[in-house]
């Protein structure tokens, strides 16, 4: 019982940023709905003014949903890390730009196809991401968070400068599409790159919730509360941790090997810790500890991220004086503010305003 | 007997007697306490005397440095404390400080990087304190001597006397003052000791001491928490003179341990 | 590696250092007093930076580029401490103890700026004209070292020593100095360490903002995202050097400087930084407290 005045405010309340776990029967079925509305769409010929250019299934439009789709999925295997395990992780970056950039070396390096390229991308991506995972896990906080930047740095600065002059540098690695199944290239075709798309983010939330509410899953909750607390149980926290490290790296790989088919190309700006903040922000827009908050987020960001610049060539935000039109057709600025209005208002993020609202009933 | 531990009642009073003056420094009513799950303090009712040294005892984990701490604000806690006639409750720690608190934690809690000088001086901000000064140098005369050193390089002794001389800088009406002679050995005790009753003569001082040997000289009073609420309290050698009372509520008595019966 | 070779790296890798060292410092006091991972910190160098372009480039009618680039550095440091100030004050503040809202209300901002300064000033690189005397030479042990150069270090020098001065001659230097060691303490001896927290942000604030001056005379153009791409490379000095220390940060951002200028050059672009990114894993495996500091918590 000896205290010191330091010691006794290590116990903490969780984050008022980290809500407690939804466990929702409806959610499943819901998602399920959604999935068939959004695998209707390339079939449906009708426009949404304002929100889309062209028609449903265009090929602009259908891109927009799946760099979406994409995002989303990517969310949601980051909310496995900071929402559920609560390992704020600043370099998550690096493994979308694993799956990106590997897939694409693999393909070119080694004349491999795109099929076969990827499952050897995303054992890659898991092979590295425990080696580096297992040494940036021996610290905690801030300092782990400071790591998993400095690598993820690492590896933006080196496709950057492109030493071993590989990775295309500044302009980035181009795809070659011989190697892609023919179902995959030309725009014509894009409705299956979406499909791609949007099987990656099914099959990346089932995942997910599948690893939630395992054992694991509620180990990586408990860890996120009182990491102490779990060690005092007889477990081992940093085997659990890993884990959450090791899948949530392998998803967003997963992500990024898709990506590399929607935009035909490596670019180091995937590596950036930008990028990683910006996963951050769609995390957190869709509500921390929520999967499908994370999707959300990563819809909307995949949106506005698209769409915007189309929107202020067209003339909409012309009437706004200059001072505010440059920042609000900066997808980042609108989604930066919304996010800093959210922390500071709503720390449950867009997926807790239902229950803000009243609209439902919390789940305990 | 009088003072038996199981007459703890709802007036929470326990056994033993109040103390004298009626106008006390310090009131405090139905201190609660949690720390996570557990229920450390529930409903600490007592009162300490002006002008006195007043030991809190009890046994190990019981909640004494929580009371201090909860005293200080430093952790949550429900109910009336009252310095002085100021209501204390509510008010974050640095303001209970400027009504009158003063602290000596457990450890010591020097600030290891800085110099014994630089340690004294930012203890340095009352009304009064450049006059106290002297005073501290006269009582510690190491820390004159060591006021260029850095206080992570003292000894356990000397850190000791370095925090209680940042205390006593500060013209508090009560000092918290929290095992002083922890982890030392028997000669820095003694002096440890010796330079508490000189420093404490005019001030009032709640003490929570495991030593006993420390608490009888020093303390006048003593109340002692056990299960949470306040199960004795009264004269230090009324309690100190009663061996079955003293096992009871302290568990001590029947084996002596070197650091907790320094008494041959 | 001639004489020329190694002053000339050694200048260059100082000038870096010193940049380093003023975005640096600031975090590492903040972490240290607050435990605050300030990620808008890149935008008060950002700020800096920006403040320099439009000063040197609009402010024609200050004649003297000299005397503009006077004019600049007190516009930058201003804005600087400015900026530090509201971020702690609207912002950090209003989440005592809740340390991931704080980082997370950081990065919002610091992203929010970068998209402001890019809506507003767009993302192409900008340069700006520098007085005359920037680009004179001075000869070295037979180096030829631009003034600029050794411009940037002396102002970090500089700054190096008022701050040093600041934390050990003052009370509110001392004050830090003891609440980032044990803020509880402090908080005990009845001193409110709150009025602290927003002097950190904001002296913070103006050290960045110059580093953004320096970095921009440094560097050859300034984008929006100058800022979070120097941050880095500041966290990394920062965790080296330990956690509160502006003495480790000193030491570890001319350790962090030299080995990228010198490995750079040696080992072509971008294995410097490598380098150093390898540095910051051995710093965390073997020291983690850092070369200086307290435990990284």
């Amino acid at each position: 019982m000896s205290a010191s005045v330091t010691q006794h405010t290590e116990a903490t309340a969780p984050s008022a940023a980290i809500p407690a776990p939804r466990r929702s029967r409806t959610a499943p079925i819901v998602m399920g709905v959604i999935g068939l509305v959004l695998f209707a769409v390339p079939f449906v010929g009708a426009t949404i003014p304002g929100v889309f250019t062209g028609p449903m299934s265009s090929p602009g439009t259908l891109q927009i949903l799946a760099v979406g789709l994409v995002f989303a999925g990517v969310a949601m295997s980051y909310d496995l890390l900071l929402g559920y395990t609560g390992l704020l992780s600043l370099g998550h970056a690096f493994y979308f730009a694993l799956g990106l950039y590997g897939t694409n070396l693999l393909m070119r390096l080694f004349a491999l196809s795109y099929v076969a390229a990827v499952p050897l991308a995303l054992v890659i991506t898991l092979v590295v991401a425990l080696v580096f995972g297992s040494v940036a896990l021996r610290v905690r906080g801030v300092a782990f968070a400071m790591v998993t930047l400095a690598f993820a740095e690492a590896f933006h600065v080196f496709v950057e400068a492109d030493p071993a002059r590989i990775s295309g540098g500044e302009e980035g690695l181009p795809l070659s599409s011989a190697q892609v199944p023919d179902l995959f290239t030309g725009v014509v075709n894009t409705r299956w790159v979406y499909w791609l798309a949007l099987t990656f983010a099914l099959i990346t939330f089932v995942i997910c919730r599948q690893a939630v509410a395992s054992r694991a899953g509620r180990v990586w909750q408990a860890i996120r509360e009182n990491e102490d607390r779990v060690e005092l149980l007889g477990l081992i926290p940093f085997h659990f941790k890993l884990l959450s490290f090791g899948l949530s790296a392998v998803l967003a790989a997963g992500g990024g090997a898709v990506y590399l088919l929607l935009v035909r190309g490596a670019t180091p700006g995937s590596a950036s810790s930008v990028f990683t903040l910006n996963l951050i922000i769609m995390v957190v827009l869709g509500g921390l500890g929520r999967l499908w908050g994370a999707a959300l987020g990563g819809l909307v960001f995949g949106y506005l991220q698209l769409r915007l610049p189309g929107l202020a060539r067209s003339g909409v935000f012309d009437p706004l004086p200059a001072w505010l039109e440059g920042p609000l057709t900066e997808p980042l600025f609108i989604l930066a503010v919304l996010f800093v209005i959210l922390v500071m208002f709503a720390p449950g993020g867009l997926a807790s305003l239902p229950d803000r609202l009243g609209l439902r009933r919390s789940e305990p | 007997m009088m003072s038996d531990r199981s007459v703890q009642g709802h007036d929470h009073h326990g056994g033993g007697q109040a103390p004298a003056q009626t106008a006390s420094l310090l009131r405090v009513r139905d201190l609660h306490v949690h720390r996570g799950e557990a229920h450390i303090l529930h409903g600490l009712d007592f009162e300490v005397a002006p002008n006195q040294v007043t030991a809190l005892l009890g046994r190990n984990g019981v909640g004494k440095t929580t009371t201090l701490l909860a005293l200080l604000g430093l952790l949550p806690a429900a109910g009336l404390v009252e310095l002085d006639g100021d209501d204390l409750a509510d008010l974050p720690t640095h303001h209970r400080v400027q009504r009158g608190l003063s602290y000596v934690p457990e450890d010591r809690e020097v600030f290891t990087q800085l110099s014994v000088e630089e340690n004294l001086r930012l203890a340095m901000q009352w009304p009064g304190s450049t006059d106290r000064l002297p005073m501290v140098h006269d009582l510690f005369p190491e820390l004159k001597a060591r006021a260029a050193q850095k206080a992570g390089s003292l000894s356990g002794g000397q850190q000791q006397m370095l925090a209680l001389g940042r205390a006593l800088l500060h013209p508090s009406k009560l000092m918290l003052i929290d095992e002083p002679t922890k982890g030392l050995a028997p000669i820095i005790i003694t002096e440890v000791v010796a330079a508490l009753a000189r420093a404490t003569e005019d001030s009032t001082v709640l003490l929570v001491e495991q030593n006993l040997r420390v608490a009888e000289e020093l303390a006048t009073d003593a109340i002692v928490i056990d299960e949470g609420q306040v199960a004795w309290r009264g004269p230090m050698e009324q309690l100190l003179g009663d061996p079955a009372l003293k096992q009871s509520l302290l568990g001590v008595g029947r084996s002596r341990s070197a650091d907790e019966e320094g008494s041959a | 590696m001639s004489l020329q070779v190694f002053v000339l790296l050694s200048v260059t890798g100082l000038g870096l250092a010193g940049v380093y060292f003023l975005i640096a410092s600031g975090l590492s006091l903040i972490f240290g007093l607050m435990d605050v991972l300030n990620l808008a910190h890149g935008l008060f160098f950002t700020v800096g930076s920006y403040a320099t372009w439009w000063v040197m480039s609009r402010f024609d009618v200050i004649g003297s580029l000299g005397l503009r680039f006077a004019v600049a550095l007190l516009v930058a440091a201003a804005m600087g401490w400015a900026v530090g100030w509201a971020t702690e004050r609207l912002f950090v503040r209003r989440f005592y103890g809740d340390h991931v809202t704080q980082i997370l209300i950081t990065l919002g901002i610091s992203l929010a700026g970068v998209a402001l300064i890019g809506g507003w000033f767009s993302y192409d690189p900008r340069t700006f004209p520098l007085p005359e005397l920037f680009g004179q030479v001075v000869v070295i042990a037979g180096a030829r070292i631009p003034v600029s150069r050794l411009l940037i270090l002396a102002v970090s020098v500089v700054l190096l020593v008022a701050l040093l001065t600041f934390l050990r001659r003052t009370r509110h230097g001392l004050i830090i100095r003891a609440g980032v060691e044990n803020r509880q303490m402090v908080q005990a001896m009845g001193i409110d360490v709150a009025k602290s927290f927003t002097l950190v942000f904001a002296l913070g604030g103006l050290l960045a903002a110059i580093g953004g001056v320096l970095g921009a005379v440094f560097f050859a153009g300034i984008t929006p995202e100058f800022g979070l791409n120097v941050l880095i490379f500041a966290f990394i000095v920062v965790v080296i050097g330990g956690l509160g220390s502006v003495e480790g940060t000193a030491l570890s951002a001319v350790l962090v400087g030299l080995t990228q200028q010198f490995v750079n050059f040696f080992a072509g672009a971008g294995v410097g930084d490598l380098t150093v990114v390898v540095l910051l894993a051995a710093t965390l495996l073997l020291r983690p407290q850092g070369l200086l500091g307290e435990v990284a918590r």
